[in-house]
């Protein structure tokens, strides 16, 4: 993301090496699991016919306003991970005269995002009194598991939590 | 107009060339372990391609992209470096060696732990009543903290070398798929469990007739079969392994598919692993104050080279498993060792006859037999061991030459037919 922040003052923070370095290291940490989250939140848009790379990208792009950038070539090797890990299935089709591979979230990938989201956005809660922002979950609609965050949706009828087998009816009564 | 097609060519031309060099350098980069999967490399340098050529055709309004177009685009994919290093990015990482490898790196010190004690312990018989008990001992352990000292700093260096690149445990499976069972699932890791005291209630638990002491950590772990089956309702409170809970609908069995895979079929990573630690051990051991019971005797550097030579295989084949699928370096490797295998022969061979004009091991071995004979409980006679240390010679030395014709031969194989196929079964 800071390689396209410039420089304007020689005595600026950024202008010395060392913590222009310190500032793209802590950027780069937080980006990476965020990365995931919001590129699974991208390919789940399209559950039947899948995402290509470049058109994911781009909708990166316009959706976060230039603001989260991944590398162009960091995304490939995220996106083929999480294929190997069972997260995403893709299957290959031409389009353009170009071969494309569509990624598809799997079943087991809908569930982790599912928890990464809801860890994701309790985490962003439980920070907000050390921040100048004020977090409001959903949670008329969604309820989040007290063991491991995951987001559950209310109306769903399962007794357990997915993701750790907490039992939940009684604490979504 | 046959000039502008020309030029319009050789700026397709040009403009393929950088795509190619960007992709050929990644390819370049990439971990060893994928080096071996050549449909992944191709998926993902076809995938970069793609993207490249969209970018391009995007930023070129959907017209034909110049030069500099292409250009600008490569430099925004992040340098290959970058790229292939993000492959290199897997396991968790624990000191310097990822948790995925820490199991298999333990088993490989507590093996060589075990090894290097025995072989202590065997010098250690072999210097009763040379020394006294307390410099006995104090050989023994001495022996034991060097030979493990050295062995522990080599096997570490392996597995950090094999972090940095990536590796997991699962990526070993293809070259030990040749070899039994047992010796298979020494590089096989068992997926992680947790255990949790846990307070379990299940929906058939109904009423709570428990309630937990402040001592118990409340994690109610399910297992949906079980009350699909409507077991007895129970009150579990032990310590019981957490594992994702399965799901009460059934998902779709995965559909079964044989790929047919390139395999070298060789487990030449353990073999190296092996061959490193076994020829170390033996470049040491006859130098250590335990062994000071064979006095200046020759066969200290007779076994000292035997190590030697078992060293540079050992190096030689942890070369061939990091080298995976690059044909021609893989057959220089195995053309290379050739000539230690060959280096055997005569060190064998020296045992019974002069070889280049020496005869010392010969003539220590002939000490040795002679010393067995007269001064232990020897059940053969001087001609006749003499005779079984030939046969045992020769059969090692024929064995030696099969294996370095077998070398051979594999080489020209890869040659004519490339790497070996293995089939193997692919859940989707």
């Amino acid at each position: 993301m800071l390689k396209k922040v410039k420089t304007f003052h020689p005595e600026a923070l950024i202008g010395t090496d060392h913590f222009r370095n310190y500032v793209e290291g802590f950027e780069s940490e937080l980006l990476r699991g965020i990365s995931t989250v919001v590129v699974l939140q991208i390919i789940k848009r399209y559950p039947r016919d899948g995402i290509y790379g470049y058109q994911l990208l781009k909708e990166l792009e316009e959706e976060t306003k230039n603001v989260l950038i991944i590398e162009e070539g960091t995304l490939y090797p995220l996106l083929r991970k999480m294929e190997k890990d069972g997260v995403l299935s893709s299957e290959k089709k031409e389009l353009s005269g170009r071969p494309r591979k569509y990624y598809i979230l799997t079943e087991e990938g809908i569930k982790l995002l599912n928890h990464m989201t809801g860890f994701f956005a309790k985490l962003l809660e439980a920070m907000s009194p050390l921040m100048d922002y004020q977090i409001k979950l959903p949670e008329d609609r969604f309820m989040y598991c007290p063991n491991c965050a995951n987001k559950i949706k209310l109306d769903d009828f399962a007794k357990f939590c997915e993701v750790c087998g907490l039992y939940i009816e009684e604490i979504k009564a | 107009m046959s000039i502008e097609n020309n030029n319009y060519d050789n700026s397709s031309d040009r403009r393929q060339e950088s795509v190619k060099a960007f992709l050929d350098e990644v390819e370049r980069k990439l971990p060893f372990w994928l080096k071996d999967e050549k449909d992944d490399i191709k998926d993902i340098l076809d995938e970069l391609e793609t993207h490249i050529w969209d970018r391009a055709t995007e930023l070129a309004e959907g017209g034909e992209p110049s030069q500099e177009q292409i250009e600008f685009v490569i430099e925004q994919m992040g340098s290959p470096s970058k790229i292939a290093g993000e492959y290199k990015r897997r396991g968790k990482p624990k000191f310097y060696i990822t948790e995925e490898l820490f199991p298999l790196y333990q088993r490989i010190l507590v093996i060589a732990a075990v090894a290097l004690t025995s072989f202590n312990f065997i010098g250690m018989l072999f210097s009763i009543g040379n020394k006294s008990v307390a410099s006995l001992f104090a050989d023994f352990f001495q022996g034991i903290f060097i030979s493990f000292a050295i062995a522990l700093i080599l096997i570490t260096i392996q597995f950090v070398l094999l972090s940095r690149e990536g590796y997991l445990p699962e990526d070993f499976s293809r070259f030990t798929s040749r070899l039994p069972i047992t010796i298979r699932r020494f590089f096989e890791t068992r997926p992680k469990e947790t255990t949790t005291e846990v307070n379990a209630k299940s929906e058939a638990y109904g009423t709570i007739s428990h309630e937990p002491t402040s001592t118990e950590t409340e994690v109610p772990i399910t297992t949906p079969i079980v009350i699909e089956k409507s077991v007895k309702p129970q009150i579990v409170k032990e310590t019981i392994i957490v594992k994702e809970p399965r799901v009460a609908k059934e998902s779709p069995r995965p559909e079964r598919v044989v790929k047919y895979r390139r395999d070298l079929g060789r487990n030449y990573l353990s073999e190296g692993i092996t061959g490193m630690v076994f020829g170390t051990v033996l470049v040491i051991l006859p130098f250590l104050p335990l062994f000071d019971f064979m006095g200046t005797s020759p066969l200290r550097y007779w076994i000292a080279i035997l190590g030697g030579i078992s060293l540079v295989i050992g190096v030689i084949r942890f070369l061939q498993a990091l080298v995976g699928r690059l044909l021609r370096l893989q057959q220089g490797l195995m053309f290379l060792s050739v000539f230690p295998k060959a280096a055997y022969i005569p060190l064998w061979l020296s045992l019974i006859r002069p070889v280049f004009e020496y005869d010392g091991f010969r003539q220590e071995v002939l000490k040795l037999i002679n010393w067995l004979v007269n001064n232990v409980d020897w059940w053969m006679t001087y001609e006749n061991t003499i005779l079984v240390l030939q046969i045992i010679v020769y059969f090692i030395v024929a064995i030696n030459a099969i294996s370095i014709l077998s070398e051979l031969i594999r080489i020209a194989k890869l040659e004519a037919e490339g790497f070996p196929i293995r089939e193997v079964e692919v859940y989707r």
